[in-house]
């Protein structure tokens, strides 16, 4: 294997030479490592070139992991010893600490997994390429693009070998050179990650709906949570979180919640999610660019997925047999969309404003839809009519006709609910977790809010109105995605 | 990458595979690929791998294949259970 030393050697001199080379260097590097290593992006001068012709892509990524390992022993470090960083007040000392860190948290769970035992370094980065990227980028930024004294910094601290696992220090040094030297004969690992996409695969597979409660997350920006609730024997919501496999800033979160009674409702909510999950696989990636002709397509969906459910079940029957409501939001560059159909709710969290932005269709919900000019404690004393459980629309129908929807600037977070979330909780309460969650913990609030606390109206109970709706009356699902 | 394989089983009915993973081997100058239907065998999802060379399934024959298979496909399963847990 060609020394650390050497490889920096040879980015050094080119960087000397050609200075620019600085704005390319963590892409030529990544790329590099996925795809082969070339001589030819380093200088001629002095001999550099005929050095570099020993580097192999595995050289590469052991200099990457290496230098990665440095920095974070030596942001360990610093937030324990430094003394500009220690003297700070303690809700300052993290603020001080990213700023001469940035990406430590980011580097942080991606070396978590790769010093477990049961997982080859090389192999995971090779076929996790955006972890792999974060790594080259932090490496560039530290050793490369930084200030002599900061390298210096690094240089003498990096080296530490303070990184624990299980009550045991780990050479992870040691680690990622045997893992790279087992794993050298791979070349060109692709991983469709979607088909490793817990929730996708629950959701395929029919598993989701067996569990009292399942808990997923995807890419640090999607999660989901659902529970049974406390009355109901069977789960009929049905979630779907995923990314492209082409693009992972593309991505789809849905839920639908079943209707009509035991059997059918559940048949309904996961056929709606399994055929959108393999249609959004299936999309160009290209329609990340194109949300007007994007929105197009999914209403169009998702009608025609009413029309399927409507014949393979209720045509049949000649009533409502099999039927759900959806709530469904699409991630692009620059906005997202948002359908819905029936009483599950979307909303969007962006700095402290919560806004809701679907209507409930159902029997009870005011005939003016401008959602601006509803109150909250309108919205909010809605749940307790006894007639809030009449929809209007839903998909089971034979033609569907419009669907709600609207596109919207991207948002801090999207959060989709069934009405076993929003019957339970007031908009304040569901602003305040939007506010105050920690992302992963969001749609887990949500849901244990709806599972374990009795709403109760202030006005108490009417010949029209209950005064409690129980906790867990149905079945809760939540899902959201979370702008990093 | 192709996501998707169709296979002709022996009655020539086709079902449709999800490819969850694919790689080359520098030894062998091999093509490999690792696919799935999502059917389960006691909580575990059924997965296969064959070579794959100019649109043909090959079998595996040597235990060193099999081996790579195997080293991969339990960094992909423990990374992915890391992942969840992390969570």
């Amino acid at each position: 294997m060609v020394q650390n030393k050497s490889i920096e050697y040879v980015i050094n001199e080119t960087l000397n030479v050609h200075p620019h080379y600085i704005n390319g260097l963590t892409v030529s590097l990544y790329e590099q490592i996925l795809k082969g290593a070339t001589d030819t992006v380093y200088t001629r001068h002095n001999n550099v070139r005929n050095l570099a012709k020993n580097i192999t892509d595995n050289d590469l990524l052991n200099h990457v992991l290496t230098e990665a390992i440095k920095i974070y022993n030596t942001a360990e470090y610093a937030f324990h010893n430094d003394e500009s960083i220690c003297k700070l007040p303690v809700d300052e000392r993290k603020k001080s600490f990213l700023e001469a860190f940035p990406s430590f948290f980011e580097m942080q769970k991606i070396i978590e997994i790769i010093a477990k035992p049961d997982i080859n370094a090389s192999l995971y980065l090779k076929a996790n390429p955006n972890d792999l990227f974060t790594l080259v980028s932090s490496v560039v930024e530290a050793k490369y693009k930084s200030e002599k004294s900061y390298q210096d910094y690094i240089e003498a601290h990096g080296m530490a070998l303070t990184y624990m696992l299980d009550d045991r220090k780990i050479d992870l040094f040691e680690k990622v050179s045997k893992d790279i030297k087992s794993a050298k004969t791979f070349k060109n690992i692709h991983v469709n990650h979607s088909t490793v996409n817990k929730c996708v695969t629950d959701l395929l597979s029919g598993k989701q709906l067996k569990n009292k409660r399942n808990e997923y997350s995807l890419n640090d920006t999607l999660y989901a949570t659902q529970d049974m609730g406390n009355q109901r024997k069977n789960q009929e919501d049905c979630v779907v979180i995923q990314t492209h496999p082409e693009n992972r800033d593309f991505q789809l979160l849905a839920v639908a919640d079943g209707m009509g009674g035991i059997d059918s409702g559940e048949k309904a909510s996961i056929y709606i999610n399994q055929k959108l999950s393999l249609w959004f696989n299936a999309l160009p990636k290209e329609l990340f660019n194109y949300p007007t002709q994007l929105q197009l397509l999914f209403n169009d969906k998702i009608k025609d997925i009413s029309k399927e459910l409507y014949g393979k079940y209720n045509s049949f029957a000649k009533k409502l047999v099999v039927g759900s409501t959806f709530v469904g939001a699409i991630i692009t560059r620059n906005e997202t969309i948002i359908s819905s159909v029936g009483d599950s709710r979307a909303y969007a969290q962006n700095g402290q404003d919560l806004e809701l932005l679907t209507y409930d269709e159902s029997a009870v919900w005011p005939i003016n839809h401008n959602l601006k000019k509803i109150s909250k404690y309108i919205i909010d004393d809605l749940r307790f009519d006894k007639k809030s459980n009449q929809i209007l629309h839903y998909i089971g129908q034979e033609n569907l006709g419009r669907v709600q929807s609207t596109i919207v600037p991207n948002k801090d977070k999207i959060i989709l609910c069934s009405d076993g979330v929003t019957d339970l909780l007031k908009t304040d309460r569901i602003k305040f977790f939007a506010l105050n969650s920690k992302p992963e913990s969001l749609t887990k609030h949500l849901v244990d809010e709806a599972i374990k606390y009795d709403a109760k109206r202030m006005l108490g109970e009417t010949k029209d109105h209950y005064g409690v709706i129980p906790a867990g009356k149905d079945n809760a699902t939540v899902a959201a995605h979370i702008r990093r | 990458m192709n996501k998707t394989l169709i296979i002709k089983n022996e009655h020539n009915e086709e079902k449709e595979y999800d490819i969850l993973f694919s790689f080359e081997s520098k030894d062998t100058n091999k093509k490999y690929v690792v696919y799935t239907d999502y059917t389960k065998d006691n909580d575990t999802i059924n997965c296969w791998s064959n070579i794959y060379e100019e649109g043909r399934l090959l079998p595996i024959k040597t235990e060193e294949e099999l081996s790579l298979i195997n080293d991969m496909l339990n960094t992909l399963s423990n990374s992915t259970r890391q992942k969840y847990n992390n969570n």
